[in-house]
C-alpha cells in the first residue's frame, strides 16, 4: 500500500548535511499494524512525516497505491492526508474552542460525519463528555479525542506519533488497544520508544541513526 | 489628514490582526497536518477577519449615525444649520479603513503561511 525506496530525509544544519532517515526501503501492508521503535533522535518521526507525506524525501520515493508523493502538489498531498490518513501525535492537540464532538468533526470539514463522530465518542468511552471543550477534560481523555479524530471517515492508514508518549502506562495501553480495535478498516503505523506498546504489532521495525536496523515479525520481536 | 489617519489605523488593525493569528499557529499546523490545504486555512483568516470588519464596521455605522444625531438635534439644527447624517460621501469614507485592514491581515497570514511547516508545529519547535 504504502512503500517506500530508498527515501532519506536529510536536514542542512549550519551548513552540515544531517540524515534524519537514510535510505530507508519498507512497504506498509493493507491492515498491518506496523510498529516503529527506537531511541530518541533514531529518526522514527521522520519516517511517519515521510510515509506520510507530511515531508518530501530528499532523495529516494514514497508511493502510496503507486502513486509518488513527491509528484503531487502540496495541495493534493493535504487532501490525501485529509481522506485517507489518520493522524494522532505526541500531544494531544485540540482546539479550545470546539467541544470533544466538533474537535473529531475538523477532522471531516465536508460530509456528514456527526452521527460517526458521536459513535466514537461513545465507543471511546467518553459518552457523557462530547460536549466538554479540552480544558474539561484529562490528559488520557484528549488523548482519546485525537483517536476518535483519526478513525472519523475510517482512514485507510493511522499514523501515531508516540501516542502514548503523554499518558500513563494504562492510558497509553487504552490507547494503543482503541488504534489497534480499527485494523480491519486499514493499517496502523505506530512509531515508540516503549516496546510493551507494540506487543500486537504485526511487524516491527528497528530503527538506529535513521537507518533501519533490523525487522522482525512482531512474535519475534519481543 | 484622513488618509494619515486611515494608514495609522489600517496599520495598528492589522498588527493587532497579525498577533491574534499569531497566537493560532498550533490551531493552524494541527489542521495543515490533518489535511487543510493553505488555501482553505487562508480563506477561514479571511471570512473570520471579515466578520469581524463587518462587525466592527456596522456597530461603528450605527454610532456614528446616533452621534451624529444627537449633534444635530442638539448643536446644528436649533442653531440653524443643515446637518445630512446620511451622507453618501461621508459612508464612501468608512470603507477604505475595513477594506485595507482585510488586506493586511490577509497579507500578514499568507507570507507567514508561505514558510510554514506543520511538523514543526506538531513537534513543538516552534511553540
Amino acid at each position: 500500500m504504502i512503500e517506500s525506496c530508498g527515501a532519506s530525509l536529510v536536514y542542512s544544519d549550519h551548513g552540515k548535511q544531517v540524515f534524519a532517515c537514510r535510505e530507508i526501503t519498507l512497504d506498509v501492508r493493507e491492515n498491518e499494524f506496523l510498529g516503529i521503535l527506537g531511541p530518541s533522535g533514531s529518526g522514527k518521526s521522520s519516517l511517519l512525516y515521510l510515509l506520510s507525506g507530511l515531508k518530501v524525501p530528499s532523495c529516494g520515493a514514497i508511493r502510496y497505491f503507486g502513486k509518488q508523493l513527491s509528484e503531487m502538489s502540496d495541495e493534493m498531498r493535504s487532501r490525501l492526508r485529509l481522506r485517507e490518513f489518520g493522524f494522532v501525535f505526541q500531544q494531544p492537540y485540540l482546539l479550545g474552542y470546539l467541544t470533544a464532538r466538533e474537535n473529531v468533526m475538523v477532522a471531516a470539514p465536508k460530509g456528514n460525519f456527526a452521527d460517526q463522530a458521536e459513535k466514537l465518542l461513545d465507543r471511546l468511552g467518553l459518552e457523557d463528555k462530547k460536549h466538554r471543550h479540552p480544558h474539561e477534560l484529562s490528559g488520557g481523555e484528549r488523548q482519546r479525542v485525537c483517536v476518535a479524530r483519526a478513525l472519523l471517515g475510517e482512514p485507510k492508514v493511522i499514523f501515531a506519533d508516540e501516542p502514548t508518549a503523554a499518558l500513563d502506562h494504562k492510558n497509553g495501553r487504552h490507547v494503543v488497544e482503541l488504534l489497534n480495535a480499527n485494523r480491519g478498516h486499514g493499517s496502523l503505523v505506530m512509531v515508540t520508544h516503549d516496546p510493551s506498546m507494540l506487543e500486537e504489532a504485526d511487524r516491527v521495525l528497528r530503527l538506529a541513526d535513521g537507518a533501519i536496523e533490523s525487522e522482525e515479525e512482531a512474535a519475534r520481536a519481543f | 489628514m484622513i488618509a494619515v489617519l486611515v494608514l495609522v489605523i489600517t496599520i495598528m488593525m492589522g498588527m493587532l490582526i497579525n498577533i491574534y493569528q499569531s497566537q493560532r499557529i498550533v490551531e493552524f499546523g494541527l489542521l495543515q497536518a490533518i489535511g487543510y490545504t493553505k488555501r482553505e486555512l487562508l480563506q477561514r483568516v479571511m471570512r473570520e477577519t471579515l466578520w469581524v470588519l463587518l462587525l466592527g464596521w456596522s456597530i461603528g455605522l450605527l454610532c456614528s449615525y446616533a452621534l451624529l444625531h444627537v449633534a444635530d438635534a442638539l448643536l446644528m439644527y436649533p442653531h440653524a444649520y443643515a446637518l445630512n447624517t446620511l451622507d453618501p460621501i461621508a459612508l464612501k469614507y468608512t470603507f477604505p479603513v475595513p477594506l485595507s485592514i482585510l488586506i493586511v491581515a490577509t497579507l500578514t497570514v499568507f507570507l507567514r503561511f508561505r514558510k510554514f511547516d506543520p511538523v514543526g508545529i506538531v513537534e513543538r519547535r516552534l511553540v
